[in-house]
């Protein structure tokens, strides 16, 4: 009998790939994923060999609620914890309102309103998205740099010889500004894709039921919203939670710190026991948000209204206030895209800091030779800089990389997730490769630090290894590849498989003949997303590039902070001029809706 | 030619039961049909001949061979059953041409190229569409893709036939070529066939054998004409036939050395063992079994007329009497005014009596 059913469920393993496959990324994700939190709340809960500094009787290993104290109750407490936490849920909060509100109202005025320019405006609103989040704070400081630090001061004092006020310069106001002009695109996008949704006809159905204009917004427009503006609530406040380069850039020189930017100082002054603690308050914040925002809104699913058959949308609108309203947009797409590359461009031509005058221009930090130690440390320009160089080549290596592996991954789960739907395996696959999604960047960075800085079981320690970057940023990127993945099975028909089956052909043809290229348009989509991140992520890797595996990201935050700000200012520019031309490649192949991978979320 | 036989098989899909208990055999060559409305279990049953859904208990034999057995630890995947899976979809490959979708099956099997390509031209030239080899198939009609989906299974020469409506896609004229081809399929590749449908009409002219489901339940196994007129079941009698069967309540009254069942305005003469509960009984009478006369005769049952419905070739009369409804069909284009009277006459023989309870046919 026993034999039997071995037999059997050898058979079936055997038969059904599926199975197997739901089985094995069950296994492999839970170790990347689970087994680093288990991992990081085990070191912050007990003596690592750095602790035997301030407390020489501790045992290393042994059980201990020092860190706790230290972070929650202790002398630093206000410093290392208090703070942070404060100035963290000011940004949270004063990002997710400035950046939801002017999303929500660029959405609206683009979708729903006779605005000028609507295609055109469209396709720019969602650019400043595309570029890593800390340009905006680069640009600020050519802008309204002062004295406070050493260096040169920015455009403001040179033209008008005002010298800004810190909280101008740096600190919360700054930093949610620069963010909130990044981040406005993920309220931007889901609104109007929401709005899309809306048929003007139910609108009119209440029109003839007899409600005013303002009723109609309130109770049948606003509603249908609400699903959308929560995911969008969401998901700018975890991302502007986790979010590293703006408040290093901007915060770091006076001191304000948030809780992502205090667990790269823990981290960098070997107090990782702190560094962990804090990490895991900003999962389980990121947690709870996205709990309390389910049960508030019931179910995370927005309503259907998309019937599939056309309908109507009648533009509303504006009259006088048309032109008026045009000018604003104008301007504001302006002074958050264009702005922010011009000022870096200059910046990049800038011979002697602070002189912004023509005279003073130069391509030196372009093409220049080097040598002269005391012109930016002897550092030749971006395009003639091997380490520049190695950099940009580790960048796009990593985005190549990271864009394979999600890819398959991506495909390969959503065949397993949606070929075993409705059972326990599928559920619980579904969720962990979702799981990523509530680790804030800098936190995973941190808990992959505690993770692989040593070997761990048969796996040798992985920190400073190119592997390990590649690793981080495919499980980062995981809950949306699994969402395309399973969204590209979704529109392969199970008879398609099920018929090349009874014609006797094996797992493996079907996949590379049926399977893959059927789904390549989804997955590639999928691999161009990851590819961008990749490009431009800095939270994520801060914490793990070292100087050979150092990446373009990386890079700029360092001469940043060594104040090459010229070099930072060339090394962004070509960046970001990568990501907007792959963007540009993505839309032109794959249409612009599959850039909203994050529209399922 | 192979025979298909399922023993005991039950499956489940957690709580709901969707095949309890089955026990079928599909004689060898045989065209049977599985008829049942949506939810019945019919295609579970073929997917589980299929391999497609393993049950969770019970034996499949295909021919001699054992294909599927939890306790002795046996499963033979759908690739090496060697069977022909027509799909209401068609199930064609998108992306690959008229000849990718035929050919595909047959690589594996390490063919020549030569023999692939005869056996291509063949399959092509069955279904009449050697035109069109290179096409795709969202360039294709609906009736092509058809073909091009029984040219696949031509091609793979399978000794076993499975369809899942096959002809639901398509619209009321191609169904009824395409029935015969189906039907002309079967007999070439002299097919052990199994058909699910819904759709009674296919069932009763293509088939050999008609199994009737319910609720995860055979009802009835049967020729198409032993279906029709003898029902194992009300289920069956009520399924069966369009219009849909007359059903009258009859309570048998003895007495005068006959038995008679009396339906309130009519009685009819029936056999003395009749074994029916208490007295009351169920009978059911087919439309076209009732005879009809204008004027006024002797002992048969007066109705008055409350709706006619003539579909061309016959028409459908609706009647009732102070007790009885009854719908009347007769051959022929008929004109006649609501509410004038009808004589209607109907013989023992026409009738089929179930148990009030069970529902199960007395004369079974």
């Amino acid at each position: 009998m026993l034999r039997a059913t071995l037999a059997f469920a050898y058979y079936k393993l055997k038969t059904r790939p599926e199975y197997f496959l739901s089985g094995f990324f069950l296994v492999v994700l839970s170790f990347l994923v689970l087994t680093p939190l288990v991992e990081i709340i085990r070191d912050a809960l007990t003596y690592q060999s750095y602790d035997l500094a301030y407390r020489p009787e501790a045992v290393e290993g042994a059980f201990t609620t020092f860190h706790l104290e230290r972070v929650f109750t202790g002398r630093l407490s206000k410093a290392l914890f208090v703070k942070p936490m404060v100035n963290s849920l000011l940004v949270g909060v004063g990002v997710t309102v400035l950046g939801v509100v002017i999303g929500s109202i660029l959405a609206f005025l683009l979708v729903r309103t006779d605005i000028a320019f609507r295609p055109f405006f469209g396709a720019l609103a969602v650019v400043p998205y595309m570029m890593p989040s800390w340009v905006m704070a680069l640009a600020w400081l050519v802008l309204f740099k002062n004295d406070r630090i050493g260096g040169a001061e920015g455009m403001l004092t040179y033209f008008f010889d005002i010298q800004p006020p810190d909280w101008i310069s740096y600190g919360l106001v700054p930093i949610v500004i620069c963010l909130a002009l990044h981040y406005y695109a993920f309220a931007f996008l889901l609104m109007s894709g929401a709005l899309m949704t809306v048929d003007s006809e139910l609108e009119e159905a209440g029109a003839v039921a007899g409600m005013a204009r303002w009723q109609r917004m309130v109770r049948i427009t606003m509603p249908l919203l609400l699903p959308a503006l929560g995911s969008a609530v969401v998901l700018t406040f975890i991302r502007s939670l986790g979010t590293f380069g703006t408040p290093a850039l901007l915060g770091l020189p006076v001191r304000f710190f948030t809780l992502s930017t205090q667990i790269f100082n823990s981290l960098n002054a070997r107090n990782s026991g702190d560094g962990f603690v804090l990490a895991l308050v900003l999962v389980v914040m990121a947690a709870a948000f996205i709990y309390a925002n389910t049960r508030i809104l019931g179910v995370r699913k927005s309503f259907v209204t998309l019937t599939g058959k056309g309908f109507r949308q009648r533009p509303i609108a504006l009259g006088v206030w048309r032109w008026p309203l045009t000018a604003l947009v104008g301007l504001f797409i302006a002074s958050s895209i264009f702005l922010p590359m011009i000022l870096l461009l200059w910046e990049s031509l800038v011979f002697t800091p602070g002189d912004y005058s023509f005279s003073n221009m130069t391509t030196y930090f372009w093409i220049g030779s080097g040598g002269d130690i005391d012109l930016a440390s002897g550092e030749e320009g971006v395009l003639t800089n091997d380490r520049f160089l190695s950099a940009l080549w580790n960048s796009i290596r990593l985005g190549v990389l990271a864009a394979g592996v999600n890819g398959l991954l991506g495909l390969l789960v959503g065949y397993a997730i949606v070929r075993t739907r409705g059972t326990t395996i599928s559920k619980s696959l579904e969720s962990i490769s979702f799981a990523p999604y509530i680790f804030p960047s800098i936190a995973l960075g941190a808990i992959y630090i505690g993770m692989f800085s040593t070997s761990y079981g048969p796996i040798p320690a992985l920190y400073g290894t190119f592997f390990l970057l590649v690793m981080i940023t495919v499980v980062k990127n995981l809950p949306f590849t699994s969402r395309t993945g399973i969204a590209a099975m979704h529109q392969i028909d199970k008879s398609l498989e099920e018929a090349a089956r009874a014609q006797g052909i094996g797992w493996m043809k079907r996949m590379s003949k049926i399977i893959v290229p059927l789904s390549t348009s989804g997955i590639m989509a999928g691999m161009m997303l990851t590819f961008i991140t990749a490009m431009r992520e800095l939270s994520l890797i801060i914490l793990l590039v070292t100087p050979s595996t150092q990446v373009l990201a990386g890079l700029i935050f360092g001469y940043n902070d060594q104040d090459q700000t010229q070099h930072a200012a060339a090394a962004t520019l070509i960046l970001v001029l990568i990501v907007i031309a792959v963007n540009i490649l993505v839309r032109r192949s794959f249409g612009a809706a599959s850039l909203m991978g994050l529209r399922q979320t | 030619m192979e025979d298909i036989r399922l023993t005991g098989v039950r499956k489940t899909y957690g709580k709901e039961v969707a095949v309890e208990n089955m026990d079928l055999l599909v004689e060898p060559g045989d065209f049977l049909t599985i008829l049942g409305p949506s939810g019945c279990g019919k295609t579970t049953t073929l997917r589980l001949i299929a391999g497609l859904e393993e049950p969770d208990r019970g034996e499949i034999h295909l021919a001699d061979r054992l294909v599927f057995s939890r306790e002795q630890g046996v499963l033979v995947p759908p690739e090496n059953r060697n069977l022909g899976l027509i799909f209401q979809s068609y199930a064609l490959w998108p992306h690959m041409t008229v000849k990718r979708n035929i050919t595909l099956g047959l690589e594996h099997a390490r063919l020549s190229r030569e023999h692939i390509e005869r056996k291509l031209q063949q399959a092509l030239k069955k279904v009449q569409l050697e035109e069109l080899r290179d096409r795709y198939p969202s360039e294709l009609s609906g009736g092509q893709q058809q073909r091009v989906a029984v040219a696949r299974l031509i091609a793979m020469e399978p000794t076993i036939l499975l369809m899942d409506e096959p002809l639901s896609n398509l619209d009321a004229m191609l169904r009824v070529d395409m029935r015969g081809e189906l039907r002309r399929l079967h007999k070439d590749l002299e097919a052990t066939t199994v058909y699910v449908t819904h759709d009674q009409v296919e069932a009763l002219t293509l088939s050999d054998t008609v199994v009737v489901m319910d609720k995860a339940v055979v009802q009835q196994q049967a020729s198409p004409y032993d279906i029709y007129h003898r029902p194992a079941s009300l289920f069956v009698a009520e399924f069966v036939g369009n219009p849909r069967i007359n059903r009258l309540d009859g309570t048998v009254r003895g007495g005068n050395g006959e038995t008679r069942v009396d339906f309130g305005d009519y009685s009819v003469p029936v056999e003395a063992d009749l074994d029916v509960r208490n007295g009351s009984v169920v009978a059911t009478l087919r439309p076209e079994a009732i005879q009809l006369s204008k004027t006024e005769k002797e002992g048969w049952l007066k109705v008055r007329i409350d709706a006619v419905q003539p579909t061309g070739s016959e028409t459908v009369i609706k009647t009732s009497s102070d007790r009885l409804k009854l719908t009347v069909l007769q051959p022929g284009f008929f004109q006649m005014a609501t509410n004038d009277p009808l004589w209607l006459h109907f013989e023992r023989e026409s009738l089929n009596f179930f148990d009030c309870e069970t529902g199960k046919n007395l004369a079974a």
